[in-house]
Order: C-alpha cells, then sequence, then structure tokens
C-alpha cells in the first residue's frame, strides 16, 4: 500500500501510476452507484401511530389545499425555470469555453478582453427581472397572505394557537364566540393547557384541543403565541408558515379549498423534541365540524374502573 | 516603519540580520505572519475535519432514523447514545456544534487567519503585517476560542444544543441548573465564552489587516494595483470589523440572561415545562435575532469573499489571459460589503415582519444579488479566449463557478418573501447555503492549498492524488446536497431528527440516505488530500519561487520564504494579471518585472 | 445457665442476621402507621379526562383515556381517602445518618402516565427511569437544589439511572413531549417516608424513639404538620385530613 503511495510520487508515469488510476475511476464509478442504490433501496417503516394523513407526498412541493397557495406556487415555478435557464446558459457558456480553450500547442490566450455586451444586456434582464418577481408576484402574495386579514364583516373563524415544548395547543372560543382571559399563573398541563381563566364568563365554555380541526372554505384566523420558545407554525399543505413567539401574539390567515387529514409542523428548533411537535390537521365539512366542537365542549369524566 | 514591531521590522533587512529564535519563538508563539498563517491553517483544517465528522455521525441518525450506529456506536457514552442509538439532544448538540465549528473555528479562520496572513503581505510585498504581535495574539485567542468551544462537550448535559444561531429564549432556558454551578458548567454558557473568544480574535485580525494594507504596501503597489485577493480581503477586514462588535455584545448579555438572571431576550410571563421560569421578563426574543443576523449576514460574505478572491487568483494565473473587469470587481465587492449591512433581516421574514419593512429587506436582497452575479460574470467571462491550464487548483476553482452558482441562484426564492413562506426553516436553506460554502468556500480553500502550497514549503503537492480529490469531491458534494433541495421542496424542516415523523418527510426518505451516503463517499474523498498533504511535504516534487509562472508578487519570495519574506525589497510595476502581454516572449509579465 | 446461653448466641445471631438485611430493623424502631382522610364533596374533584390527541401514540396505547392525577381521591374506602400524599417526618432526627437504600427506586412511563405519581427517594440512591411505551417520551427534573435533569427517550425500554445528591422538598418531574404527563419527587435524608396507597394509609417502619413533626404533602392540597412522639415497642397511629374547598 505505501509502496504504492509512494509510487504516484515519483515524477514518471509508469505502470503503477496506471494501475491506481484505474482502481481510482473504479472507485468513482462504484461510489456513484452506491449512494443512488441505497437511497432507493430500503422501505420505511410505516407511522405507528395509525392515522392516515391524506395526499400523495413525494420530490416535488406537497399537496396543495389553500386558496392563496397556488400563488406561491406559481412563484417558486417561475423562479426556477429562470434560474434553470440562467444556470444552463452559464453552463453551455462555461463548458464551450473549456472546451474550445484548453491548452494546445500553437494556441495562446488573447490580452484583449471580451468587449461583454451580451453579459450586459443579461445582467439587465436579471435585474428587471427581479424587479417583476419581487413587485408583481412577491409582495402582493405576502400583503394578502401576512397582512390583510378577514375583516369582522367576512366573520372569519378565530383559533388561538399555543405552542409549547413540544406539542400545539388550539384554543377555541367555545359557542359563544369570545375567547375567555387567560395568563400565564392559571396553566396546568394536565387539564388548562392554555392557560384560561375559568372564573371569566366569557371563558367558561372555551375549549382546547390537540388538534386542530376547522370548517372547509371558510376565513381562518390563527393567532399564534408561544409559552416558552419559538416555534413555527407551519402548515405545508397550507402554504403557511409563521414563527410562533413568546411575548408576543402573531396572526395569520388562510382558507381551505378541501377537506382532509394533514399535519402541523414545527418549522424552528425548539428543544430536544422538536421532531415530534407535530399535531393533526383535520379540514372538514361546517356541519362535521359543528358536531365535533359540540362534541369537544362536554366535560368529560374520566371513568375509574 | 514604527517601532513596536522590532521582531516584525528585523524582517526588513532580509532573513540574514536577525538571530536565530528557538522553537517554542519560532514555530509556536511566533510573530511571522507565515507562521501565524500556517498555524491558523492546520488549526482550522483540524476542526474543519471535526465539524465533517460530527455531521458524517449526524447523517446516520438522518439515514437510519433510531437504528444503532454499527460498529462505532458503542464508543459514545450511554448517556448521548444509549445502545449505539443517537438520543435527539445529541443530536441537537452535533448539529450546532457543527455549524459553528464549520463557520467560526473552520473556514472563517481559514480564509482570514490562514490564507489572508499566508499570502496578504506577500502579494502586497510588505515584510510582515503591521501589528506581528498583535497578530499572534488573534491566532492564541482564537486557540483559547477553540478550546472552550470543544470544552462544551465534556460539560454535563452535553454540547449547546441550541443550533448555530442559538435563538433565545431556547439557548437561555437549555441545559440550565438551579445553581450558579450548573449554569456555568453547561454546554451553552460555554459556547457563549467560546464565541466571545472568536470574535475578539477576529477583531484583532480585521483592524491587523485593514492598516497592513493601507500602509505596508510596496512601492509602486497603487490601491489598483493590488491582487483581487487581497482586495477581498480588505473587504473582509472591514466587514468583520464592523458586523462582529454587535454579536460580541448580545452575546455577553445571552450569557447574563444564563448567568446573572437578567431578561435581555426573556419576555415576560414564560412557562417552561409548566413552570413559571424564573426571569424577570420583560426583554425580547427577536433582539437577539436582529443582533445575530447583523453580524450574521456580512458573515456570509466573509465566509465567500476571499473564496472569491482566492478563484480569481487561480483563474487569472490558468487561463493565461487578465481577469475580465478588475475594476469592475471591485467595485462589485465594495458594493456588496456595503449592501451586506442592510440585509439581515431577510433570515427573519417568518418572525411576523409586515409589508413595507419586508418589502423593504427583499428589495436590498435582490439588489445584494446584481454584484454577485457581475463578480460570477466576470470570472465567467475570463475564461473566453484564454488558454486554460488544467492544474488541480483549477479544476477546483472551474467547479467553483457553477457550484457557486447553484448556491447563488437558490438564494433567489429564499429572498423573496413570498416563496420564502414555503421554503424558509426547510432543507432548502440548508441546500442553498451548503451549495454557497461547500463547493463555493470550501472548493476555493482547496483551490488556495493547491495553489499557494509550492510557497509555503517549496514543494508541489501531487496531481494524481490531486485529481483524485478534485473528482471524488466534485461528484459527492452534489450527491449531498443536490438532494436537499427537493427535501425542502417537499417541506421538510431541518434540524430535524427524524423526518419520517411526517408524511411528506416519509415519502422522501430515500433522499436523505442518498445525501448520507454521498457524505460518508465526501468523507473518504478527502483520504487522498490528507494524504497529499502530509507526504508532499517530504516527497512533493521541489519547486523554485515561481512554478506556476504568475504574476503577483508572493511569487517574487523565495519558496519558502523567509522570515521578512523578500531577499530585495520588491517595487511594483504594473497592475497584477499582465498575462499574454502582446510582444512579450513570455506569457506572463510579473509585477516585479522592470522589463520583460 | 447454658439456656441463657444459648437464647443470648440465637438473639444475637438472629439480631446479627437482622441488622445486616435491614439495618433499620435493629435498632428496635417503633412504627408510624395512619391513613390520610379527604373530608368534603368528592365531587368537586372529579378526575377530568385528558385530550391525549396531541399524541396518536398515547390515544392508541390507551384507548379509554387518562384521567387527571392531580387529586386522586379512594372513593370506596371509608371515610373517603387521598392518594399519593407524600408522609414524611420533617424534623427531629437531629444530626443522625441512615445510609441510602440500595434497591433503585423506579419511575416507569406506562400508558402515557408516570408510575408512580409520587416518589420518595433517599439522597444517594439510584433512581431508573424506564420508557415502557411505544412512543417517545422526554423525562424533565425540575429541581431547586439539585441539578436539572432532562433526557428524552425516543424508544421503547430505553432506560436511565441517576442519583440525586442533596435532600430536597418535593418538586416536578415533567414529560415535555405530553403535557399531561408530571409526577412528584421528593429526597430525603433519612428512609422515614411513605406515600399513601389505594387504601390512603401509610406506614413508616423503624422510627428511633423521639419526638418528631411529621408532615403529610399533596401537590393539590399542599402541606400538613403534626407531632407525634414514638416510644420502643409502640406503633403509632396519626390521621391526617384534609378540607379542601374547592
Amino acid at each position: 500500500m505505501i509502496v504504492a503511495a509512494m509510487q504516484i510520487f515519483s515524477h514518471r508515469r509508469n505502470a503503477t501510476k496506471r494501475l491506481f488510476l484505474g482502481a481510482a475511476l473504479w472507485v468513482l464509478a462504484v461510489g456513484l452507484l452506491l449512494p443512488t442504490a441505497t437511497a432507493f433501496a430500503q422501505a420505511v417503516a410505516a407511522d405507528t401511530s395509525g392515522v392516515k394523513i391524506d395526499g400523495t407526498y413525494g420530490f416535488g412541493l406537497p399537496p396543495d389545499v389553500s386558496e392563496h397557495g397556488w400563488q406561491i406556487d406559481r412563484l417558486i415555478n417561475i423562479l426556477h425555470v429562470f434560474m434553470a435557464i440562467l444556470f444552463v446558459g452559464w453552463g453551455i457558456f462555461l463548458v464551450r469555453c473549456l472546451v474550445l480553450y484548453r491548452k494546445k500547442p500553437g494556441h495562446a490566450a488573447s490580452y484583449e478582453l471580451l468587449k461583454a455586451k451580451p453579459a450586459k444586456y443579461a445582467e439587465i434582464v436579471v435585474m428587471v427581472f427581479e424587479v417583476i418577481v419581487l413587485v408583481g408576484f412577491s409582495m402582493p402574495v405576502w400583503a394578502s397572505v401576512k397582512n390583510d386579514l378577514p375583516k369582522d364583516s367576512e366573520n372569519p373563524f378565530k383559533v388561538r394557537v399555543i405552542a409549547e415544548q413540544f406539542a400545539w395547543n388550539f384554543h377555541y372560543p367555545g359557542p359563544d364566540g369570545v375567547f375567555g382571559r387567560s395568563a400565564p399563573q392559571f396553566v396546568n398541563g394536565a387539564d388548562n393547557p392554555a392557560g384560561i381563566d375559568r372564573s371569566d364568563q366569557a371563558g367558561k365554555d372555551d375549549l382546547v384541543a390537540g388538534e386542530l380541526h376547522f370548517p372547509v372554505g371558510e376565513p381562518i384566523i390563527c393567532e399564534l403565541t408561544s409559552k416558552d420558545v419559538i416555534h413555527s407554525f407551519f402548515l405545508p399543505v397550507m402554504r403557511i408558515k409563521q414563527d410562533t413567539i413568546p411575548g408576543m401574539r402573531i396572526p395569520v390567515w388562510f382558507k381551505a379549498k378541501q377537506s382532509g387529514n394533514y399535519e402541523v409542523a414545527c418549522a424552528q428548533l425548539c428543544g430536544n423534541n422538536h421532531y415530534k411537535m407535530k399535531a393533526l390537521m383535520v379540514i372538514e365539512p361546517r356541519a362535521k365540524f359543528d358536531e365535533w366542537l359540540k362534541k369537544k365542549s362536554e366535560i368529560i369524566e374520566f371513568k375509574e374502573d | 516603519m514604527s517601532g513596536e514591531s522590532h521582531h516584525g521590522s528585523s524582517g526588513h533587512h532580509g532573513n540574514e540580520s536577525h538571530h536565530e529564535l528557538g522553537f517554542l519563538r519560532k514555530w509556536v508563539f511566533s510573530i511571522d505572519h507565515k507562521v501565524i498563517g500556517i498555524q491558523y491553517t492546520i488549526t482550522s483544517l483540524c476542526f474543519l475535519f471535526l465539524g465533517f465528522c460530527l455531521m458524517m455521525l449526524m447523517r446516520w441518525q438522518l439515514a437510519y432514523p433510531l437504528k444503532p450506529l454499527p460498529f462505532i456506536g458503542h464508543w459514545f457514552s450511554e448517556q448521548i447514545m444509549p445502545g449505539g442509538i443517537m438520543l435527539p439532544e445529541f443530536y441537537n448538540s452535533l448539529g450546532a456544534m457543527h455549524g459553528t465549528i464549520m463557520v467560526f473555528l473552520g473556514v472563517v479562520p481559514l480564509l482570514v487567519g490562514g490564507f489572508g496572513n499566508y499570502v496578504m503581505p506577500l502579494q502586497i510585498g510588505a515584510p510582515d503585517m503591521s501589528f506581528p504581535k498583535l497578530n499572534m495574539m488573534s491566532y492564541w485567542v482564537y486557540f483559547c476560542g477553540g478550546v472552550v468551544m470543544l470544552a462544551s462537550f465534556f460539560m454535563p448535559g452535553g454540547a449547546a444544543n441550541s443550533g448555530w444561531t442559538s435563538y433565545a429564549p431556547l439557548s437561555v432556558i437549555s441545559q440550565q441548573g438551579p445553581t450558579f454551578y450548573a449554569k456555568f458548567f453547561s454546554g451553552q454558557t460555554f459556547w457563549l465564552m467560546g464565541m466571545v473568544f472568536l470574535i475578539t480574535s477576529s477583531l484583532l485580525g480585521s483592524v491587523n489587516f485593514i492598516v497592513t494594507i493601507i500602509q505596508l504596501r510596496a512601492k509602486g503597489m497603487t490601491m489598483f494595483r493590488l491582487p483581487f485577493f487581497v482586495w477581498s480581503q480588505f473587504v473582509t477586514a472591514f466587514l468583520l470589523l464592523l458586523a462582529f462588535p454587535p454579536l460580541e455584545a448580545a452575546g455577553v448579555l445571552q450569557l447574563m440572561d444564563r448567568l446573572a438572571g437578567t431578561s435581555f431576550f426573556m419576555p415576560s410571563g414564560l412557562i417552561v415545562s409548566g413552570q413559571a421560569a424564573p426571569y424577570t421578563g420583560g426583554g425580547s426574543p427577536l433582539l437577539w435575532q436582529h443582533l445575530f443576523w447583523f453580524l450574521a449576514h456580512p458573515e456570509v460574505y466573509v465566509l465567500i469573499l476571499p473564496g472569491l478572491g482566492i478563484v480569481a487568483e487561480v483563474i487569472a494565473n490558468n487561463t493565461r489571459k487578465p481577469l475580465w473587469g478588475y475594476r469592475i470587481m471591485i467595485y462589485a465587492i465594495v458594493f456588496l460589503g456595503f449592501m451586506s449591512f442592510i440585509v439581515w433581516a431577510h433570515h427573519m421574514f417568518m418572525t411576523g415582519m409586515g409589508t413595507k419593512i419586508s418589502a423593504f429587506f427583499a428589495a436590498t436582497t435582490m439588489i445584494i444579488s446584481i454584484p454577485s452575479v457581475v463578480v460570477l460574470t466576470a470570472m465567467l467571462l475570463s475564461l473566453h479566449r484564454s488558454s486554460i491550464r488544467f492544474s488541480v487548483p483549477m479544476l477546483f476553482a472551474l467547479a467553483f463557478l457553477p457550484m457557486f452558482a447553484i448556491g447563488g441562484l437558490t438564494g433567489l426564492p429564499l429572498g423573496l418573501p413570498a416563496s420564502d413562506i414555503h421554503l424558509h426553516d426547510t432543507y432548502y436553506v440548508i441546500g442553498h447555503f451548503h451549495y454557497v460554502v461547500v463547493p463555493g468556500s470550501i472548493f476555493a480553500i482547496f483551490a488556495g492549498i493547491y495553489h499557494w502550497y509550492p510557497k509555503a514549503t517549496g514543494r508541489k503537492l501531487n496531481e494524481v492524488l490531486g485529481k483524485m480529490h478534485f473528482w471524488l469531491s466534485v461528484i459527492f458534494a452534489n450527491g449531498v446536497f443536490f438532494p436537499m433541495f427537493f427535501q425542502g421542496m417537499a417541506g421538510v424542516s431541518r434540524r430535524l431528527y427524524d423526518q419520517t415523523a411526517y408524511a411528506h418527510g416519509e415519502a422522501i426518505q430515500s433522499l436523505a440516505r442518498m445525501s448520507s451516503w454521498s457524505a460518508w463517499c465526501l468523507g473518504l474523498a478527502q483520504l487522498p488530500f490528507i494524504l497529499n498533504f502530509f507526504m508532499s511535504m517530504f516527497a512533493g516534487k521541489k519547486v523554485k519561487e515561481n512554478p506556476w509562472d504568475a504574476t503577483t508578487l508572493e511569487w517574487a519570495a523565495p519558496s519558502p520564504p523567509p522570515h521578512g519574506n523578500f531577499l530585495t525589497e520588491p517595487v511594483v510595476y504594473r497592475g497584477p494579471y499582465e498575462y499574454s502581454v502582446p510582444g512579450n516572449p513570455r506569457d506572463f509579465y510579473p509585477q516585479f518585472v522592470t522589463e520583460a | 445457665m447454658r439456656r441463657v446461653h444459648v437464647c443470648l448466641l440465637a438473639g444475637i445471631c438472629v439480631g446479627w442476621l437482622l441488622s445486616s438485611t435491614n439495618p433499620l430493623l435493629a435498632d428496635d424502631g417503633g412504627v408510624v402507621k395512619g391513613k390520610v382522610i379527604f373530608k368534603g364533596s368528592a365531587d368537586d374533584f372529579k378526575r377530568s379526562k385528558i385530550d391525549t390527541t396531541k399524541d396518536p401514540n398515547c390515544s392508541k396505547i390507551k384507548p379509554d383515556g387518562i384521567g387527571s392525577e392531580n387529586v386522586v381521591l379512594n372513593k370506596k374506602t371509608d371515610p373517603i381517602t387521598v392518594r399519593n400524599v407524600m408522609v414524611f417526618i420533617k424534623e427531629g432526627l437531629g444530626d443522625k445518618k441512615f445510609p441510602p437504600k440500595t434497591e433503585p427506586a423506579v419511575i416507569n412511563q406506562k400508558g402515557c402516565q408516570y408510575e408512580p405519581r409520587t416518589l420518595g427517594v433517599m439522597a444517594g440512591q439510584e433512581i431508573v427511569i424506564k420508557n415502557s411505551d411505544d412512543t417517545n417520551h422526554n423525562i424533565h427534573f425540575l429541581p431547586k437544589v439539585n441539578p436539572e435533569f432532562n433526557k428524552s427517550q425516543p424508544k421503547q425500554d430505553m432506560e436511565d439511572k441517576l442519583k440525586l445528591d442533596s435532600p430536597e422538598a418535593p418538586f416536578t418531574v415533567k414529560c415535555d413531549v405530553h403535557p399531561w404527563m408530571g409526577c412528584n419527587v421528593a429526597v430525603f435524608s433519612h428512609p422515614f417516608f411513605a406515600v399513601t396507597t389505594e387504601e390512603g394509609t401509610f406506614e413508616l417502619k423503624g422510627v428511633p424513639p423521639g419526638k418528631y413533626k411529621l408532615a403529610a404533602w399533596h401537590e393539590t392540597f399542599g402541606e400538613q404538620i403534626i407531632d407525634i412522639e414514638v416510644s420502643p415497642g409502640a406503633p403509632v397511629q396519626k390521621d391526617f385530613t384534609y378540607e379542601p374547598k374547592k
């Protein structure tokens, strides 16, 4: 081995050196195949929890069940097409240069620099494109998703989302539609995770769930807070992401165009079990949702043996 | 020459006039910029390797979640890997330390402390840095920072595990204890103290760089005759000088939050694990993010600018042709440096930002992409009608161009707030910045090592091993990072211990496995380099002072240069990249030669 | 004479045997026992059913749901008694030193709940934490004196061991993955503590003769202290009574 290694350092082209080059090529070929092969070799064990998540997931964007999501998807697609064109353009130029201008006898580099008109135009195209996507495609979506919350006249459905290490709590106002007062001193992990003040009249019928249920086709406003650290409320299929920051209440809104069971993810590192900080999101027709809400608001007593 | 640098100034008169130094003064506590540069290079290469090992460990858990790590899993204590299964807290520690080590202990010290220190004074024709003792102090403070950072692995509760961004309140409440002893001897506290050391080191270095470039240029070396690499170091030094102090302050504030019970970053009414947290409150978690990213965005350019500098040097030398748009490139990076201070909040679009502020930061982000495109285009255009010599450094520099382009382009969907809604904090971000840093900065580093190794040792690195290293690296680096774009598109969050917990992650677990296998192969691909690096010191082909037929000043000095660098004081007659000048018998016209 | 000798020898042997197996029985200590009585309306303290939908794994393990454990009353006993009350000697032992118990105390995470809800350990005694569930748990000790302990057990049958070295009043232990999961741990410098059972009773054995302050601590109802006197050979019977208002 050492002898072979030393051979490479000899400055003559000889058999060992060729052997080594051959071996290197083999390593390369095997190395290329190995990762690709393993990537598709082993199926993953199914989730044990047994809740079926709707939609098909794969290499591209996840399914989109929101009304605004297509605008974000369209922007992402436009950008990637643009990036691909630019990259292929540069790539062709690069490869052409590498092939044409490699060092060979009788060929010398030119001292003259290229009068690069096309490059200048390309720069301008890039600039103009960036202005268009920023002003035309990005900011309007951002403004409507993050800022223009539905007015009260549109009768949006409100849910408070309270994040904690490592769970989501969904606080519903109950039949009266008014959130009760909540304060840190009332928090109790077992039966009052949202810290609702039960002495407050509006808070008597409030309920807190571990799953996010909401009716399809209606504007939903989620008011996000956190009890402890920064989390991020991420609904991949709803094209919604918003950090939940302790000490702040940040609203986001969306409208679902389709029912189903989906997932709520946490997108910001929040501690040891960040990876398990997920919840089920159930989008259902109004009638079914009301039924769930009603069932949920009955106080259930635990039956001992 | 100022009086304080008596040892450095002795080199002014060549190497014959100074007395022989002992081993300790010559190789350990040296004030020679070249020795310090080599110290920085070796130390940070070790840290790079360590950071890479941490990542290879993490990749096991990502590829095969909750499976015992074969063979080496039992080397670790039961506290972090019971039965060889990695615990989430250890995974988070590895993630945080991988990021910190790679950025603050690996790439920046290597590019600035290593290459900057070694090459920059040579390229401007200086005998040493302006403040050689400050230079030595900068290295040793960096070294202490590294030791403190590594010590955090041995704290009860393990190393810092709140990510390299160390977002409060998580970083303040994690690894806490009821007593001061427990608060102090914790990974996160040591992380913060390590950061304070590292920032101090960078500040000392940056002052030295700025003064040296302004004051110690050789006769005839005007600002626009400086090689592009020196310009990139110049801009970088300003970025370090202006961006690091806010993080140093922020680090001390967070240390106070952890140890002294202050609440700079802690809001009122925190309930941690069901109990009221013992903080008075009234602070703001967003304040930390602003202070952090005010540093960390310029830091991104600290990671890439010297890399661009190296690649520009290598390209000019191996195309045997002047760099296209030398002045334009300089204006571009100065503009880039300036703009990098007003884009930081694009890392924080998801913190509840309104339309106006996000429009501002999105606009500055679009603006900053223009000079990057200019620099990249200039380097591409430099290839036109050139005579390309495919040496190993050139291969790395050429691979840098398209890879860096991927890294830069994928920044576009992240910089636009609307598309960032879906892509923020997913693997797309990881793919994006790793494309900038790995086939970007790290490839530039390799190009630089292959290019300047003959200068530092008097011997060339081996070509065959170098080519093996290059081809394997370029293939597997793409194998590691390209799948991440798909993972990000699918919505897999970053810093996730086990992506199969989610339906969208489980569907593309195969990509995580592909990344992992590529990462391990990338690790193997570094073996030829390591072998080459050490064996060539003794067995490499011996070279004279200018083996690459280059034009810049460092090639006027002997290889390796003696203490004091140049045998005769160099004088500069022309610009840095006079290759293939018409009417000249040779295809290069060095800066230091009077007539051809 | 011989009988006396045989008796003495046997006595010494038995004493030695007893002392070697349990040193506490050797010093002729007394027994303190009693129960913790609940006075009031038990309907005010119904156990509510915990919403376990946050982790579908828990719903699967416990399809009938989990009851809250802030207050657990033994409704079948007469009078109604309180479960999970920590009864212990608070004062009066002076500077006496007691070796830590050799058998480990066990906290089991089973059915997304802790077993037991309230646990007393001696300083230096080993605590074993088990995960019997097919889901991940993250045990988080939140003491005020001892060092914090925060560890996840992502897989079934994982086990952790730790020791707490300083005596400490009852503090909370939480599962960070399942917000409802909690238990109480108290650390003592002596072995004279007990937790009330399903019968609502407690029993402290081998208490050296003397005057003590006996305390009962309940996570919701708080602490009560009474004076007792233990004399050799005579068991002490003392009851505590909680009269909580809703």
